[in-house]
């Protein structure tokens, strides 16, 4: 019977992959095809994505990433539609009929437009090898696969007068990470193409290995014991590599030592979104993550004033031991730098008056009237200047 | 058959805490969300105990379906309370924090609306607001919700003795809002203890 089961198990392993043909530029499915059905599917969903509420409109961002695609895939660079999505966890994707939703914790994290590059290239390797219809047919034939071996298992079980039941999940189990392990083959070939196409566009060879270095990192850094088993948890039911192993991977791919990158314009382009972003990256309270992202947006030395700022939101709502006199620190820094908001000096002024330091958090508060005059909360802030006077008197 | 036992037993409590739970009328006049004291104008539904995810305390109303108008109103939200509950254990909801700033507590409601799925919260026209010998704030709300329908909303944070009362309308911004803004701004206003 254990021979059965091994059988049983080989056999929907063995059912995977099946491999679809790469899509010339322009292509089109025929309209009786799955893949046509596939397509339907993703113009509902990006009909959705447009009309909804987490598309950003940003004339000068969508023309960058957009931009960044085309230098990776200049053959479907017409076909292509970017959008960016505020989302903020890293990631993005692309459909079978050429929507990538590119979300903005991606843009927030990716250390320069090589690491983007690279992102880009991977997803655009799904579409052009239609990896969608390739995990679709995968799916289906595995599924098919599993049912055969199931119900032939049971009869035999029948037949012979034993209980299979245990054998019959084997083979359900089997069937299940045989399609997990065929999208993980996916993900080190797109990987692969990513690399591949961002290095012929100009592009950092060592965009991918940085860029999941850092992942690694984020992951390691998180306040929660789950997300930090995730990074280094193998498991057949997996739908993506282990980080260690794409490294790894891209690591044989680039050449010992070479170097490169484009003129880099990221930090340009997504600098007018950090402060929203970093605010929906807090609303995840996850603030071990938040602080490494502001680490690795302060590495270059630009953008300190908000960066700071937000180290300072990051501890005010944390709120463990220590954090006020961190956070009151962290603004304080901020407010050095010209490009700290106008909230630095009031939070700053809170800080304080939590510390018990009156005089100072009556300088912090005025300031902040001072270079907020139309501040919605003024009055807000004018009884806690009020209330600290009173309290001194 | 005894494999199955566990799954009838679950269904029948949970036939049975469905037979329990259902959405009432809150006529006009006075309704009490725990110890917080309201005046409604009109009639609305009470739709508290099928909505999942609310934080105990809380209470919701609508006139004409939650996607249409909802009003939240809580108890005293205690120290290191949410308004809602998290979807699983390790989900981080935003709580209300004793000795909170008047702006963290609006940040509060902000951040719990974003937790809703509702995209670009905005909070403007911070007023004062104060009632039942507590002070705090009333606020005007902007946001989108993931399909790209634009809300308005009011929304009203009372701190009494370190308990946080919290009211929040929201409605689409076409119509709806409108409609039913004033009878909101009223039940906000009603608040007692």
């Amino acid at each position: 019977m254990r021979r059965l089961a091994l059988t049983a198990a080989l056999a929907v392993l063995a059912a995977g992959p099946v491999l679809a043909q790469s899509r010339p530029p322009g292509q089109r499915p025929d309209p009786t095809s799955v893949e046509a059905g596939l397509w339907r599917e993703s113009d509902e969903m990006e009909r959705g994505l447009r009309n909804g509420g987490l598309v950003v409109e940003d004339e000068a961002l969508n023309a960058y990433v957009r931009d960044v695609a085309c230098r990776v895939a200049p053959e479907y660079c017409e076909e292509v539609r970017v959008y960016v999505t505020s989302q903020p966890a890293l990631n993005a994707s692309v459909a079978p009929n050429g929507m990538i939703d590119v979300w903005s914790g991606l843009l927030l994290r990716a250390g320069s437009e090589d690491e983007l590059a690279f992102v880009l290239g991977h997803e655009l390797g799904h579409y052009a090898e239609n990896h969608t219809v390739e995990r679709w047919t995968n799916i289906k034939i595995t599924m098919g696969v599993t049912m055969v071996v199931a119900v032939g298992v049971g009869v035999a079980g029948a037949y012979y007068g034993v209980d299979t039941s245990g054998f019959v999940d084997i083979a359900y189990y089997g069937g299940l990470a045989a399609i997990f392990s065929f999208s993980r083959a996916q993900e080190s070939q797109a990987d692969e193409m990513g690399y591949l196409r961002a290095v012929a566009a100009g592009y950092d060879p060592n965009a991918g290995v940085n860029l999941w270095t850092y992942v690694i990192s984020e992951t390691a850094a998180s306040d929660l014991p789950s997300v930090r088993r995730q990074g280094s948890w193998g498991s057949a039911f997996r739908s993506h590599p282990l980080n260690v192993d794409r490294i790894q991977a891209l690591r044989a791919l680039a050449p010992e030592g070479e170097t490169g990158g484009a003129e880099d314009r990221h930090r340009a382009a997504v600098r007018p979104f950090l402060g929203r972003w970093l605010r929906e990256d807090l609303r995840r309270r996850d603030f071990g993550q938040t602080l490494a992202v502001i680490n690795r947006l302060q590495v270059g030395g630009d953008d300190y004033g908000v960066l700071e700022f937000y180290r300072g939101e990051v501890h005010r709502l944390r709120r463990q031991d220590g954090d006020v006199r961190q956070a009151r620190d962290a603004y304080a820094r901020a407010v050095d730098y010209p490009d700290a908001p106008a909230d630095a000096w009031r939070e700053l002024g809170e800080m304080n008056r939590r510390l018990g330091e009156h005089d100072a958090a009556l300088t912090a508060f005025q300031t902040y009237l001072d270079r907020a005059p139309e501040a919605e909360d003024r009055w807000l802030v004018e009884d806690a200047i009020s209330s600290l006077q009173g309290a001194s008197t | 058959m005894k494999k199955f036992a566990p799954l009838v037993a679950a269904f029948l409590i949970g036939l049975a805490a469905t037979g329990c739970a259902s959405i009432t009328l809150a006529p006009a006049g006075g309704y009490a969300a725990g110890s917080a004291g309201y005046t409604l104008g009109q009639n609305w539904s009470d739709l508290t105990a099928v909505m999942p995810n609310r934080g105990p305390g809380i209470h919701i109303l609508t006139i004409d379906g939650p996607l249409l108008n909802r009003l939240i109103l809580t108890d005293g939200i205690e120290d290191g309370a949410p308004i809602l509950r998290p979807a699983n254990r390790e989900q981080r909801m935003p709580v209300h924090r004793a000795g909170a700033s008047a702006s963290e507590q609006v940040e509060f409601v902000v951040d719990t609306l974003a937790v809703m799925d509702y995209q670009s919260i905005e909070a403007s026209g911070l007023r004062r607001a104060a009632r039942a010998g507590g002070t705090g704030v009333l606020f005007d709300l902007t946001a989108r919700t993931p399909e790209g329908l634009n809300v308005s909303g009011l929304a009203q944070v009372i701190e009494v003795d370190g308990r946080l009362y919290v009211a929040i309308f929201a409605a689409p911004t076409e119509h709806y809002f409108g409609v039913y803004q004033a009878e909101a701004l009223r039940v906000m206003e009603s608040f007692r203890l």
